[in-house]
């Protein structure tokens, strides 16, 4: 009798835990602690998500150069003029002697100076089908944070320089926008690799505009906006204006770029683009 | 052969039996081979050749697992020996501390270096087989530099294995390994703005902690760059014999004073 009400008990209660798993999602919703559809990833790493993808960004930055962090570099100081040092990118930094990166001077720290000899104390770049070895660090990158853009943004300018494949970096790239539907540099890479590359100019144009669109969107949302990508996105589209003869849109573009204020070498091209 | 050899050579033979009747080795094997052979399916992007960075995982894989096995069964050549009085019998036969010591270091090594070598015979051929080049010379290098880090960590390990229990010699051992390889190099710099007192503190653990990083040539074989200078090889594991033989003296001091 006894044991009876014992697993009576005990199934009403399991009957009452079930009812109130099911119950407290649909009456409390987004105020729970996990709302539903939440990833395994975000669940574990939480916000760490964006800071090992940008490690591995990072990881893949030192595989281009052999191995080596920039910062452990002896000759870090060539890297620092770059604000441009990213993989894949036409103005890769040449250094004059590498060699001279070994200190020969007699050892005044026995042990650094083994350990200089030991491990690889200068750096070199990847070049051409090399190059491949980044993409697996780019592709765990945005795996682990579908958010991290610069990871798209390196990734597709590197299988679109180095591998010769702009149609896969396209790819990449919308993945990228599917992903971050309200970042505009996305749009411009897209662009910039349909016009030099892809030699398609409507689909360049169609990039450029859903790009304006999208840094003017960002500008009524948050009240202010990045001029210096706006200035980019004028300057394609004043581009491709000028290849089809359309100087009504060539001279609105240029009032536009005239009333950013910033006199870049942007501007500058926009100018001499907008007076032909 | 003299009886000194001869139980030398027993003492190594009981050593390595161990290890491998713990299936250590190959548990480590197929936690490597689970982890590898996943990643090395996947063609990110559809675009496949890139080997590096499964050669640096393998690598990392193959330094965590000798580091362990080197420490784990260096420490446990003395505790059981105590623990089940067995060492009575053994110094009531004519083995002296000395010889007891020696043989006991030399099967501790001839184990992890046995493991190590497995381990690196199996990233040779994947390696060899990926990228078509065979065992280079950066490679062999990478293998004789990494006994000399075994060498070391068994002689360390030996020698806290009389100084602290079995798992504080593990847990000592493996933060004094890792705090090396990942601080070693950077001490005096990382210190370099503190109060006197902790950079002389910092000063004197970088001039007499085991230099461990100076035997990792992972970033030369990983990254195809050239091998070292010989001679530079050959200071190093002249530093891992002295300071392994500084650590062997001071366990035997230790292990002459204590009455068993």
């Amino acid at each position: 009798m006894r044991a009876t009400l014992q697993i009576s008990a005990a199934a009403l209660t399991l009957v009452g835990a079930l009812a109130l798993g099911q119950m407290l999602p649909r009456v409390f919703g987004d105020r729970l602690p996990q709302t539903a559809g939440t990833s395994l990833l975000d669940q574990v790493l939480g916000e760490a998500r964006m800071m090992i993808s940008d490690g591995m960004i990072l990881k893949a930055d030192e595989y281009y150069h052999g191995g080596m962090r920039v910062t452990d570099c002896t000759r870090a100081e060539a890297h620092a003029a770059s604000s441009l040092d990213l993989p894949g990118s036409a103005s890769a930094h040449v250094h004059e002697d590498e060699d001279e990166a070994r200190p020969e001077s007699p050892p005044r720290d026995l042990w650094n100076w083994v350990n200089t000899r030991i491990h690889v104390a200068e750096h070199r770049h990847m070049d051409g089908d090399q190059a491949k070895e980044l993409i697996p660090w780019y592709w765990a990158a945005v795996r682990l944070e579908p958010r991290n853009v610069q990871a798209y943004l390196l990734c597709a300018s590197v299988i679109n320089h180095d591998l010769g494949n702009p149609s896969e970096a396209i790819r990449i790239l919308e993945e990228g926008i599917r992903n971050n539907p309200a970042v505009a540099e996305l749009e411009i890479d897209a662009g910039c690799i349909q016009l030099n590359r892809l030699r398609n100019t409507r689909a360049a144009q169609a990039c450029f505009e859903s790009a304006y669109a999208k840094w003017a969107q960002d500008r009524d949302a948050h009240g202010h906006a990045d001029g210096d990508l706006k200035m980019r996105i004028l300057f394609y589209l004043c581009h491709l204006a000028r290849q089809r003869d359309d100087t009504p849109a060539l001279d609105r573009y240029f009032a536009e770029a005239q009333a950013l204020g910033i006199r870049s070498g942007s501007f500058t091209a926009i100018q001499k683009m907008a007076e032909h | 052969m003299t009886p000194c050899c001869r139980q030398l050579a027993a003492l190594c033979a009981l050593s390595l039996r161990e290890l491998y009747r713990r299936k250590d080795v190959w548990v480590v094997f197929t936690l490597g081979l689970l982890i590898l052979a996943p990643l090395a399916a996947i063609k990110p992007y559809g675009i496949g050749g890139g080997s590096r960075h499964l050669f640096e995982i393998a690598q990392l894989l193959i330094w965590i697992s000798a580091a362990v096995i080197a420490i784990s069964v260096a420490g446990r050549q003395f505790p059981p020996e105590f623990e089940h009085r067995t060492i009575y019998p053994l110094l009531a036969k004519p083995v002296s501390r000395t010889t007891l010591l020696a043989g006991k270091f030399l099967g501790a090594w001839v184990a992890s270096v046995s493991a190590t070598g497995c381990f690196y015979l199996a990233y040779g051929l994947f390696a060899g087989a990926k990228m078509g080049i065979w065992f280079p010379a950066v490679f062999c290098q990478a293998f004789a530099l990494h006994v000399g880090f075994l060498t070391l960590v068994t002689a360390l390990s030996l020698l806290g294995s009389f100084c602290f229990t079995p798992t504080a010699n593990l847990t000592v051992c493996g933060v004094v390994v890792g705090g090396m390889f990942a601080i070693g190099q950077r001490l005096p710099e990382m210190t370099a703005g503190q109060p006197a007192v902790i950079r002389a503190l910092a000063k004197l653990i970088y001039v007499a902690a085991p230099h461990v990083e100076f035997f990792d040539l992972r970033r030369r074989v990983v990254h195809e760059w050239g091998p070292v200078g010989w001679q530079v090889v050959a200071a190093v594991l002249l530093y891992a014999v002295v300071y392994s033989g500084a650590c062997l003296l001071l366990a035997g001091w230790i292990f002459r004073r204590r009455k068993c």
